[in-house]
């Protein structure tokens, strides 16, 4: 045993120790003011802990357990540790079930000098099916239908490269939930997850969000704040509306991407990046880029991954189910005994095209548990648009799914039947049309390095048989 | 010169809270009753200006306080506030004797505006010697 | 035009669906109309304050913590979010009247 490690681990720097455990911490005093937090809940809060020291901890962590501090107050009275499970809302504005684990801090003479608050991300444990509760509804992920059940073949195998994935659908059709899925078994999964929508905020508000600002920037800069690159880093970014996205910042997305660093609004000092970046979007990009509102070289950068999640009306088993659970919890929060629907609603709801996909769907349920007076939902109860609607109502004009013919990437999730190795060989072979042959920027695109690209190209049968010779002489 | 009281009662805790911190930074002492119990041995101990009750729903649970605190030897003014639901509820709380019935949301000044009504304008009020 | 802060006690409230205590101020450019007003609700529901910020014609709000769907639904409706504010909310609101408050400001203690 290394007996001066031992001698001086106590002395070893807390914020080392605290940055090295994957769950968000915070140390606060007597008073509930933050002593200390850790790397993975600053990217949580999006926060620095340099400017939150003494500020009270309910302000940062934004928990629906503190009952305005009186959580806290208990155990510091008490002495006792709580364990209370709740939720928070992120810097990137996601709900995040989270069980806290609150502690009684001592010091050498058993003083309650503060607390320790641990936080535990338990959307695994929440959501296993993508369920969870009401407000995650809309963008869970129900995949009986073989079309998710293809989205859900590919998570696992888009989730283990560093490359980018765009994710195409509708929207209403889960994309987020897909997102957070890929980074969840990704090699990132213990690094942060940050959300956010590129068409929300006017150009100059996105701008500092992403990249963010140094004090002094500009009048009110009062501290450095940074941005969500640098949240971000070591995790994954996760860029929706991205067919929104200003063109200028386009620009500028396009060379922090290539370049790996920025320079924060108003800095002098580059941040290094080092984000995997998911990206998705509503809008047919390809038309986007011919109507040259989306840069064409940005789009290949973004879409080396493809991935599509179909309309809820391509997934007919799917809207059965959704039916059924919407009902299920809709009559037992509002204490009604609707408990079905009859046939001839039924019969509308499977016709209807649902241009609102699923967060649509469970409006509609909502709405009809709450209008009808009976066990029964019958047509009537249903909203009158669905009524009028023509069954057979053409698709809405966003998100096709990439045409086969483009030359670019084909890994979409609509190709039934497919294994990974002829998945892999296209994704290949796109990736090097992309870098016109050039193997070391495909290698990079793809995150491999490029021995690994090397050894993917024989197995695929890549190579002549001349390079490989080459190789072996 | 002494404070005006004012007793807030409501069962939800957490509303009546805040109503009493942001009374008591406008200069009022106020005081908070979570249940029947709790609000009638505060109203014999305490005797409050004003009673703020907090009617939630069709239940009528509060107007045994309307009618004691108006009966009160040293009888306290009733202000219903009413949630959705309660509205019949605060009609019959007027009908009692209550000085006036706000609608829920509260306006923190509509309240205070009413306080200051029920008490003739006087924030403080004299004190037992009749001194101000 | 009318601001609509969600406070706790003399801060900004931690979150925007937990939030109880609301001030609504008006103004006519940097000049306060009439007295600001605290409104207290009767129980937590973003609903319920999303729906009084819609009727009351708010302009601006600022706010904690805020989901994206609720943030969406202002930004769709034309209304102003300055969300994640972390401070004094009387700070805060003079720092929006001069045009110096970006969401996510952890103002100076």
């Amino acid at each position: 045993m290394n007996d001066t490690f031992a001698q001086i681990f106590p002395q070893v720097a807390i914020p080392t120790l605290l940055n090295a455990i994957p769950h968000g911490i915070a140390v606060v005093d007597r008073e509930c003011k933050i002593v200390a937090i850790n790397q993975t809940l600053e990217a949580l809060t999006g926060v620095l802990l340099a400017d939150v020291r003494g500020v009270y901890v309910d302000f940062v962590l934004r928990s629906n357990i503190a009952r305005r501090g009186r959580t806290f107050r208990d155990v510091l009275a008490s002495g006792d540790s709580q364990v209370i499970e709740g939720d928070i809302v992120s810097r990137d504005r996601r709900k995040i079930p989270m069980r806290f684990t609150i502690s009684p801090l001592q010091d050498d003479s058993e003083e309650l000098v503060g607390l320790v608050i641990v936080l535990d991300d338990l959307s695994e444990v929440v959501n296993p099916t993508g369920l969870g509760d009401e407000s995650d509804i809309s963008q869970s992920i129900i995949g009986q239908s073989p079309k998710m059940r293809e989205v859900f073949e590919l998570i696992p195998l888009m989730a283990h490269t560093e490359a980018s994935v765009l994710i195409t659908g509708e929207t209403g059709t889960g994309k987020d939930k897909i997102a957070e899925a890929i980074h969840k078994r990704s090699s990132r999964s213990a690094k942060p997850f940050i959300k956010i929508n590129c068409g929300a905020l006017p150009e100059p508000l996105l701008e500092s969000e992403l990249f963010g600002y140094v004090k002094g920037a500009f009048t009110g800069a009062v501290k450095d704040k940074p941005g969500m690159f640098r949240l971000a880093q070591g995790g994954t970014l996760f860029l929706t509306e991205i067919g929104d996205m200003p063109l200028p910042l386009q620009v500028k997305l396009l060379s922090v991407l290539d370049d790996r660093e920025f320079f924060p609004l108003g800095g002098e000092k580059k941040v290094q990046v080092d984000v995997r970046i998911i990206a998705a979007t509503h809008r047919p990009l390809k038309e986007r880029v011919e109507q040259g509102l989306f840069r064409e070289d940005l789009y290949y950068r973004l879409n080396v991954l493809h991935l599509h999640l179909p309309p809820l009306r391509e997934r007919e088993t799917d809207i059965r189910f959704l039916i059924n659970h919407f009902l299920r919890i809709f009559a037992e929060r509002t204490g009604s005994s609707v408990k079905a629907f009859s046939d001839e609603a039924l019969r509308v709801l499977m016709d209807y095209a649902f241009p609102g996909n699923i967060r649509e769907l469970r409006n509609v349920v909502e709405y009809c548990v709450n209008m009808c007076q009976s066990q029964q939902i019958a047509a009537n109860d249903l909203p009158k648009h669905l009524l009028t609607q023509p069954s057979s109502i053409p698709a809405p004009l966003d998100a096709q799914p990439l045409p086969e013919s483009l030359p670019e990437s084909k890994t979409t999730a609509r190709e039934t039947g497919r294994d990974w190795l002829s998945i892999e060989k296209d994704l290949i072979v796109d990736t090097l049309t992309q870098t016109r042959g050039n193997r070391s920027r495909a290698a990079a695109l793809l995150g491999w390095g490029r021995t690994t690209l090397w050894r993917k190209l024989k197995t695929h049968g890549l190579v002549s048989p001349a390079e490989v010779s080459n190789e072996q002489g | 010169m002494r404070p005006v009281k004012v007793l807030i009662v409501d069962w939800e805790t957490e509303f009546a809270a805040i109503v009493a911190n942001r009374l008591g930074s406008w200069g009022y002492a106020a005081t908070v009753a979570s249940s029947k119990e709790e609000a009638m041995a505060m109203l014999a101990e305490q005797h409050p200006d004003v009673i703020v009750l907090v009617l939630r729903d069709k239940e009528s649970w509060g107007f045994d306080l309307v009618r004691l605190a108006l009966a009160a030897d040293q009888p306290a003014h009733v202000i219903l506030l009413c949630g959705k639901g309660a509205t019949t509820a605060g009609m019959r709380g007027m009908r009692l004797g209550a000085f006036d019935c706000l609608p829920l949301p509260l306006e923190l000044g509509v309240l205070i505006d009413r306080i200051r009504t029920a008490t003739g304008f006087n924030l403080s009020l004299a004190d037992e010697n009749g001194e101000f | 035009m009318k601001i609509l802060l969600t406070v706790q006690e003399n801060c900004i409230a931690p979150r925007f669906d937990q939030a109880t205590e609301i001030i609504i101020a008006e103004y006519d450019g940097q000049r306060l109309l009439g007295e600001p007003r605290t409104i207290i609700l009767p129980h937590r529901s973003a609903e319920e304050l999303s729906d009084l910020i819609v009727k009351e014609g708010v302009e601006c709000v600022i706010c904690g913590g805020i989901e994206e769907s609720y943030h969406n639904f202002f930004i769709w409706k034309k209304i102003a979010v300055i969300d994640g504010i972390i401070g004094d909310h009387a700070d805060a609101l003079q720092r929006y009247l001069a045009g110096q408050l970006l969401p996510g400001m952890v103002l100076p203690q």
